[in-house]
């Protein structure tokens, strides 16, 4: 019973955990192209890279689209 | 009770697909606004306040932030938390269509029928703006569900929908953010 419990929390505290890293990984790429936009107009195009990239991290950690292919039977 | 659980399974993966499906849809509008942007203007961009994106680019990519916290303490039973990250998650949307709509509008150099920058920044910004509002709405129902206690850890359908709706809205930002404001030199 405590087995499960201390395994419900740390799958909680790993969820919170993916969230903040992810996070991070988006504030810096973000910086990144602000600074990249701002002294180097030219290399603008080569932003939308990274933004699918950021994209990517979205769709797969914060919007899960792997349970689209799962039978997941809890709301989350 | 076997039959019971089986059935919101399957009803859940339907929804799912059913959402993403959706959003696949709805993401057609948006890319076609950004092709549009790039025939109309090119190498060029709206001239815009660049520091002003980037404030309500954090702001939104701070709320996809407490918007995953929100599904992640519902999926484990903690409501409390689950209200807070999800009133600071439309408090943060709202902070967004202030910048944008109460302040980026009202200071652009252009209105919405100056030429190709006003409309490409206006039905772009505009457009985008309309999904965050109905994002609030979205979550502002969800959030009075969870304060009614709708919901729990094994059935949150309507959180985890927001969600993806939420963060589906954030994404978009991430391109019209670089095509709005950092792609090209401004005219």
């Amino acid at each position: 019973m405590a087995d499960n419990k201390d395994q419900v929390a740390g799958s909680r505290r790993a969820e919170l955990g993916a969230g903040v890293w992810v996070f991070l990984m988006l504030g810096v790429l973000t910086f990144g192209e602000f600074i990249v936009g701002v002294i180097a107009p030219p290399w603008g195009s080569a932003l939308l890279l990274v933004a699918a990239f950021k994209a990517l991290f979205v769709i797969m950690y914060y919007m899960h689209v792997g349970r689209l292919f799962t039978t997941d039977k809890g709301g989350h | 009770m076997s039959t019971h659980v089986d059935s919101y399974a399957t009803k859940l993966a339907r929804n799912r697909l059913g959402l993403w499906l959706f959003l696949i849809s709805d993401s057609f509008v948006f890319v076609g606004l950004f092709v549009a942007r790039v025939v109309l203007l090119g190498a060029n961009r709206p001239e815009l306040n660049q520091v002003l994106g980037l404030v309500v680019t954090v702001m939104l990519l701070f709320s996809s932030f407490f918007m995953n916290r929100a599904e992640v303490e519902m999926a484990h039973g903690n409501r409390p938390a689950f209200l807070r990250n999800t009133f600071i998650t439309m408090t943060l949307g709202v902070i967004f269509l202030l910048g944008v709509v109460g302040v980026e509008w009202q200071i652009a150099p252009f209105g919405p029928s100056d030429g190709a920058p006003g409309a490409v920044f206006y039905s772009m910004t505009g457009f985008h703006a309309f999904h965050v509002l109905t994002g609030v709405a979205l979550l502002y129902i969800v959030w009075n569900n969870g304060r009614r206690g709708l919901y729990t850890a094994e059935q949150h359908w309507g959180v985890e929908a927001a969600a993806v709706y939420w963060h589906f809205i954030d994404v978009v930002w991430m391109f019209f953010y670089v095509g709005l404001y950092l792609m090209g030199t401004p005219i």
